[in-house]
């Protein structure tokens, strides 16, 4: 969907037709799903992370400014909520368990393509991803992944320009060293 | 030559120069194969990395399980919803300070004035754009038994 496509979902939805929200839906559910996916490490989080990410965008739908682009303000609401369902995971020390989950929903899920290429590089990359920092793989995932600008990854990550262009220079210094690559 | 710093080639490849520099940096690039083959690496790893963030899983349409929950949520609200439509929430929630201010100037108000009757007195407190629609805060005070009504009416 384009800008003006959205804005029109978005001002229907406001005048009460919540069908015009699941257009909305379908066209971020994949995004969405890579975003949480990539924080929380299983299926299952992630798509309750996703229905909940969703129900906060429609309660909040009254304050969106189409000033700006629809997905950086969409994006910053499942940044927020992925913050805040981390923390929450830390101080009841969840994580080690939701990623063990990974491996056995994972296997449900899998694509014939993805069961041919599931070799040991993948494995370690999974590793890898999970262990550098979650601010660094964050710039690296919304600037390679989802082609956003650094000025909208500055807006969703509550930082400055220059702060996201230095997460990203670490972020590839970080991720090459734990992958064993040399610097270009 | 002057080469750029691979900073630069970096950044270039993101798209975050300025115009002019930009313009600088393709310039050079024409003429310096030692920097055309840096930036080929470059974006070579950019690739690398957008390919380590991709999926292999399938991952289910939620757009019905989603219209479930914001209709739930929505009849759970309809009570509400007369009075406090969506969209007025964000505008009363500053009306609600206002009226807590004038609630207090009130309370004097009442104890002060001998010609207030026993059955109480209706206040309009405040009329305000919310919006777009205009809300009236009215009180009604009962003396005898110290109760406050508050309401919102939607003109």
């Amino acid at each position: 969907m384009n800008e003006t496509d959205i804005l029109k979902a978005i001002q229907s939805s406001l005048n009460g037709n919540s069908e015009s929200f699941a257009l909305i839906v379908r066209d971020f559910q994949e995004p969405l799903h890579h975003f949480c996916f990539h924080f929380l490490g299983n299926i299952q989080d992630t798509e309750d992370a996703s229905i909940e990410i969703f129900l906060k965008a429609y309660r909040a739908l009254g304050s969106y400014d189409s000033r700006y682009r629809f997905s950086s303000w969409f994006y910053k609401i499942a940044y927020n909520h992925l913050v805040e369902v981390t923390r929450r995971r830390k101080r009841e020390n969840r994580y080690s368990a939701s990623v063990m989950a990974q491996r056995s929903d994972l296997a449900e899920r899998q694509t014939p393509a993805s069961v041919f290429f599931e070799r040991e590089e993948r494995e370690e990359v999974k590793n890898v991803l999970q262990s550098i920092s979650l601010n660094h793989k964050t710039a690296l995932m919304l600037r390679y992944y989802h082609q956003l600008s650094y000025c909208e990854i500055g807006h969703i990550m509550k930082i400055p320009k220059n702060t996201v262009a230095s997460l990203i220079k670490r972020g590839k210094k970080e991720l090459r060293k734990k992958l064993g690559r040399e610097e270009i | 030559m002057n080469c750029f710093d691979k900073q630069t080639y970096l950044v270039f490849l993101d798209g975050e120069l300025s115009r002019r520099k930009e313009n600088r940096v393709t310039k050079h690039l024409e003429k310096c194969q030692h920097c055309r083959d840096l930036v080929r690496k470059l974006q070579e790893e950019n690739a690398e990395i957008a390919k380590l963030f991709e999926l292999h899983h399938r991952i289910i349409d939620q757009s019905k399980q989603v219209l479930r929950q914001i209709d739930l949520t929505d009849k759970s609200d309809s009570g509400r919803q007369k009075f406090f439509p969506r969209a007025l929430l964000p505008g009363l929630r500053i009306a609600a300070v206002v009226l807590f201010v004038s609630i207090l100037s009130l309370f004097i108000f009442f104890r002060k004035d001998p010609a207030v009757s026993d059955s109480g007195r209706e206040v309009l407190v405040q009329t305000a754009n919310v919006d777009g629609h205009q809300v009236q805060t009215h009180v009604f005070g009962s003396v005898d038994r110290d109760i406050i009504f508050i309401w919102f009416e939607k003109i």
